[in-house]
């Protein structure tokens, strides 16, 4: 399998666009800082500041979640670097996979506020088909006008490795041509409240972050006629269940797709949290497969967790680090914690693995190259 | 590998009946199951009727640490991997993909309530309102130990698992996965159906009829179990019927309403015709997404006729909404495994409530009784808010 990407848009607390996220990642400026929820409680997260989507989109809309809204404004940068206006893709042949684990909540507890206010006969009929889960893939397909295969996960931390990996198999069995594929998580006073009585944010979890993250991707066929330069390809798939060890799995499974060693892997993209135990194995269970000395990164230590993003995001710093060597500060395991110990690094990698993890056992992995 | 995929197991929950054998009984004898809701306060709503599921004792079953809608997953999940010769007793790579509309909704609602009250949400509310808790709890209940994977493209989304899991066996990434649809009726889900204003006021659904006065969501849960031909053969479960292909897209035409030339369900159908290797000609019957509203027969019936030609004037092509309702992120399953059951029993089920033909729905409805035919395969189509569309081809166990 060989599947180009050649075209990213990323929006994210480090940064909006490829230049300004990059260049904050690899100066490791992290975005995550205490937040005040409405009832004075403080909570760590990374917001996205100063996003307006008039910046990407000309035509106003009546009504956007703010999650549909990220999305929206990644695709634009994807789309735009991908060249379409200039060499467009056939819309039947255009696919769309998106990931999502929050989905629209802000507009959910909108509709939810209205109609404790007004009774189910008087909530607002606008706000309700944002509040589906799918909304966001729907708005961008109507946007974009795709009409190729079209998918949406909701799977948590891997939903974004899950919907990138859809969008390579069907480009791969020739249903489309090319494919818009990434994720989007927006934050809201709800999810932020409900996390810390969760206990999966705050000091006895991680910090969540904002951000979406999208891929245009197609076949190495549609690539040459549209004469689009691929930054990196999608070598190879593997997805695994269980315990921690599915890191592991998913590795040597998408290393065998690829045609490759798991000793060639030359850099890895963890979906590392930093939070405690689960993370710690993580990292313990990837040390078992990959080259001693092979980095390992954790953008999520500076964009926050992005849930279904995180993958996307991974995988994008991959694509760019395919043409210049250039990743963001690695981590290691410092009597049992997850530091940045190190500064950006220079390495002339052939292939990165991107391992996407859920604390249900779940993983995925993803191996790119230029 | 070998692209069709074996369907060995099948299970459901709904207004129609719980357990594959009463459900199609119903479906198969057009009885109408939908009624006055009973746990909301319809004095409250416009819509008073939909397909309530009953008879369903969740507390007796062990299952109350779980949100309704979860518990009809379980169930609907639980009876397809106890169904056929075999019981799918090795469960470690089997993967679930659960879709749906909305998940634990009573969950979510409970949720945003505390939050808008500024109380502190009790621990695990949040959690649990998300999609993925439901595929993770029943995965966790049913020791599974594949992928679990949540999705949701709204009133499509139980095609859309099925065809994603029949994705993961024919990639190879499983050899067995599980298929679910399912949602339930919450007061924050009907007040949400209702504002969408397309649902029956005259209380019945007239899929077809040039008086059909809209739809009427049910609940529920379907559940198949996919696997490799291979896979079913080595341990020896029975083959109740193929996947052949499936195909789904979006009308990137507007979030609450179909484009009325049908384009998208007509290339979610073409899309399915290619997966699946067939020809229009190949198909022998339509179970149709039907839904009784004034724009989606109409519509649907302009795609079904793009997409097969003349053989969609000489196939039969039903709704089966009249008896069990719209299931909602459930439908795509109902309808799955009664167009597999018709198969089965070559008996394809009655499109109810038919009185007054309309022109513009002049496909072969199979009007009020069922009928006989011998159909190997059937192409079932479901649409849902968000421009969704996903069309499956199943084909009976000896079609090829």
């Amino acid at each position: 399998m060989r599947i180009a990407i050649t075209g990213i848009g990323v929006v994210s607390a480090i940064g909006c666009g490829r230049t300004e996220f990059r260049e904050n990642l690899l100066e490791g400026v992290g975005a995550i800082e205490s937040t005040a929820l409405p009832d004075g409680t403080l909570v760590e997260a990374a917001l996205i500041k100063g996003f307006d989507l008039k910046n990407y989109v000309e035509a106003k809309k009546v009504y956007l979640d703010r999650n549909s809204a990220l999305a929206m404004g990644a695709t634009v940068l994807a789309m735009r670097e991908a060249g379409c206006k200039a060499a467009p893709v056939n819309p039947a042949r255009l696919g769309l996979s998106t990931a999502t684990t929050f989905g629209n909540m802000a507009t959910a507890a909108a509709f939810h506020q209205k109609l404790v206010e007004k009774g189910p006969r008087l909530a607002p009929p606008l706000i309700f088909p944002h509040a589906y889960a799918n909304a966001t893939n729907s708005l961008l397909s109507i946007e974009f006008g795709v009409r190729g295969p079209n998918c949406n996960f909701n799977s948590g931390f891997t939903a974004g490795a899950h919907a990138i990996a859809w969008a390579a198999g069907r480009l791969a069995e020739g249903r489309a041509d090319a494919f818009l594929a990434g994720g989007t998580e927006a934050l809201c006073p709800e999810i932020l409240l409900g996390g810390l009585s969760d206990g999966i944010f705050g000091s006895e979890g991680f910090a969540p972050g904002e951000a979406a993250a999208m891929l245009f991707m197609e076949t190495e066929i549609s690539a040459t006629k549209r004469s689009a330069t691929p930054l990196a390809f999608i070598k190879g798939m593997g997805f695994s269940s269980g315990s921690l060890d599915s890191v592991a799995s998913a590795i040597d499974r998408a290393v065998r797709a690829a045609g490759i060693s798991a000793r060639t892997i030359d850099v890895a993209i963890a979906g590392i949290r930093a939070s405690g135990r689960i993370d710690c194995g993580q990292v313990e269970a990837m040390r078992k497969v990959l080259p001693a000395d092979c980095p390992i990164i954790a953008p999520q230590v500076f964009t926050g967790a992005t849930f279904a993003v995180s993958a996307p995001i991974d995988v994008i710093i991959a694509a760019l680090a395919a043409s210049d060597g250039r990743y963001p500060p690695p981590i290691k395991l410092v009597d049992g914690e997850i530091r940045v110990t190190e500064e950006a690094i220079n390495k002339n990698a052939v292939n990165t693995a991107v391992v996407s993890v859920d604390p249900n056992g779940d993983a995925v992995a993803l191996v790119i190259g230029g | 590998m070998a692209r069709d995929v074996a369907i060995t197991g099948m299970g459901v929950v709904s207004c129609a009946g719980n357990g594959v054998a009463v459900f199609w009984d119903t479906v198969a004898a057009g009885r109408c199951e939908l009624g006055a809701l009973t746990r909301l306060n319809v004095s409250e709503f416009s819509y008073p009727v939909g397909g309530e599921v009953r008879g369903f004792d969740a507390p007796k079953s062990g299952e109350s640490g779980l949100d309704l809608a979860a518990q009809f997953l379980l169930a609907a999940c639980r009876e397809a991997l106890g169904g056929g010769q075999a019981n799918l007793e090795s469960r470690h790579d089997c993967a679930i993909i659960a879709a749906t509309n909305f998940g634990s909704a009573s969950v979510l609602e409970r949720f945003l309530a505390d939050a808008a009250a500024g109380r502190r949400p009790p621990k695990g509310a949040l959690t649990a309102s998300l999609l993925k808790s439901d595929a993770e709890s029943v995965a966790l209940k049913l020791g599974l130990g594949g992928p679990k994977v949540a999705m949701s493209l709204s009133c499509a989304s139980g095609n859309a698992a099925i065809i994603h899991a029949a994705q993961l066996v024919r990639d190879g990434v499983v050899p067995v996965a599980l298929a679910a649809g399912y949602d339930a009726i919450s007061r924050y889900v009907w007040s949400g159906l209702g504002v969408l204003r397309v649902m029956s006021q005259k209380g019945v659904v007239r899929p077809f009829d040039r008086d059909r006065s809209g739809t009427l969501f049910s609940e529920g849960a379907g559940a198949l179990v996919l696997e490799s031909r291979e896979h079913a053969a080595a341990r020896g479960a029975r083959v109740m019927a193929l996947f052949l292909g499936g195909g789904m897209n979006n009308n990137a035409y507007h979030m609450a309403h179909s484009q009325e030339d049908g384009q998208g369900i007509r290339d979610s159908m073409l899309m399915a015709l290619e997966d699946a290797g067939l020809s229009a000609e190949q198909i022998d019957h339509v179970n149709a997404h039907g839904t009784a509203t004034k724009l989606n027969d109409p519509t649907e019936t302009r795609a079904i006729k793009a997409a097969l030609g003349q053989r969609a004037l000489e196939i039969p092509v039903n709704s089966i909404k009249g008896t069990v309702g719209h299931g909602m992120g459930a439908a795509g399953s109902f309808e799955a495994i009664a167009s597999i059951m018709a198969l089965r029993e070559g008996i394809i089920p009655p499109t109810i409530n038919f009185e007054t033909p309309d022109p513009e729905c002049d496909l072969d409805c199979v009007p009020n009784m069922a009928r006989r035919a011998a159909a190997k395969t059937v192409i079932s189509n479901s649409a849902g808010i968000g421009g969704c569309n996903c069309a499956v081809i199943f084909a009976s166990e000896d079609f090829r």
